[in-house]
């Protein structure tokens, strides 16, 4: 049997001060049976030196010639994994806050084809380092609940980024990806067009630097900017 | 209808006439683009040239004078006009997105030929 082909896609928006860390954990992740790993930074039209750092360091980066926002940005890796056949594709984000050390868990249930779409959790065992005000994980709850009663879908963790795609779910997350906060409102799309998700725990860490792309202040707008979203999604036509 | 009701709309209608002509000659208009404009402008000149038939209108859609049937008619054609705008503002969106995509996927390409040229 062929060896599986597994691509981390690595947005990155002005991370100039973590992304040599995060490209560093993934180079010491030590190579696996099961498949064999690269990776992609999607320099998302950053204003500081993090297209720089990675052209010095020869790590592989498509520079998008503008900003796109993090839909569009993850958008263009699954384009890539979807042009060069790759086998799975991992959300993986260049703030350094996902553990590489998950990455197995996170691909076994594609690898197995167990599932075609598989979301990293960071509430599933409580083991995860990373820790969110009581705000965030009450907005969190309340798009999990969302989600169950829309899709009937038992998702702990629906803003996760950490996640994974097999071959037939990237073909179409390559074409069909929502723009801003995209993560519940995907899940959403990719159950409609009946792709098997599942979800397995994992490890993030805090943000080692920069500020989360939601801060608290923009999150009632983000609430409801999201449900509004994922009820769209729900209704909208069959492709 | 009153007159100088319908004295202001032959003169809007010939401002919006001129301005539409005058933005199609210096190609800041696209004429796909212009089309409803002048459709919006004929449209106020019938109407402030053919008054019984605004008043018509009056009777079938219940509003008793004129001048609040043709300002609710302007109202109703812009709010559809922005409405329309907007469509067209996401499918660009779109398609901006789309074609920055596929622009910074190819000079990824092209950066690793001459990479891999460059090694041998």
């Amino acid at each position: 049997m062929s060896q599986k082909r597994v691509l981390l896609i690595i947005p990155a928006y002005n991370e100039e001060r973590n992304i040599e860390k995060t490209i560093g954990q993934i180079l010491s992740f030590p190579p696996q049976e099961g498949f064999s790993l690269d990776y992609l930074v999607i320099n998302d039209g950053s204003r500081d030196r993090t297209g720089q750092i990675c052209h010095q360091h020869g790590y592989p980066c498509v520079d998008l010639v503008q900003n796109l926002g993090i839909g569009g940005a993850v958008q263009t890796g699954y384009l890539f994994a979807a042009r060069q056949g790759y086998d799975v594709a991992v959300q993986f984000d260049g703030d350094g806050q996902h553990d590489i050390g998950s990455l197995n868990t996170l691909v076994a249930p594609i690898l197995s084809g167990d599932a075609d779409f598989c979301v990293g959790s960071r509430f599933m065992d409580g083991t995860s380092q990373f820790k969110s005000t009581a705000l965030r994980q009450a907005g969190i709850r309340y798009l999990s609940a969302l989600l169950r009663l829309l899709r009937r879908l038992r998702i702990s963790d629906p803003t996760s980024g950490f996640r994974a795609a097999g071959a037939s779910a990237i073909a179409y997350l390559a074409e069909h990806y929502p723009v801003d906060y995209p993560e519940p409102e995907s899940l959403i799309l990719l159950d409609k067009r009946g792709f098997r998700i599942t979800e397995v725990p994992v490890n993030m860490f805090a943000r080692n630097a920069g500020k989360s792309s939601i801060d608290w202040k923009r999150s009632i707008y983000y609430m409801f900017k999201v449900s509004l979203a994922m009820l769209c999604a729900c209704m909208g036509e069959e492709e | 209808m009153p007159f100088v009701l319908r004295i202001e709309m032959l003169v809007l209608a010939t401002v919006v006439l001129f301005t539409v002509f005058l933005a199609i000659r210096q190609r800041k208009l696209l004429v796909r683009f212009a089309l409803i404009w002048l459709v919006i402008a004929v449209g106020m000149v019938f109407a402030a040239l053919c008054p019984a038939f605004v008043i018509w209108l009056c009777g079938v859609v219940h509003i008793e004078q004129a001048s609040n049937l043709i300002y609710l008619l302007g109202l109703l054609v812009l709010l559809f006009l922005s409405l329309g705008q907007t469509v067209l503002l996401s499918k660009q969106s779109d398609q901006i997105k789309r074609l920055t995509q596929f622009i910074s996927l190819e000079q990824f390409r092209r950066m690793c030929e001459e990479r891999d040229h460059g090694d041998r």
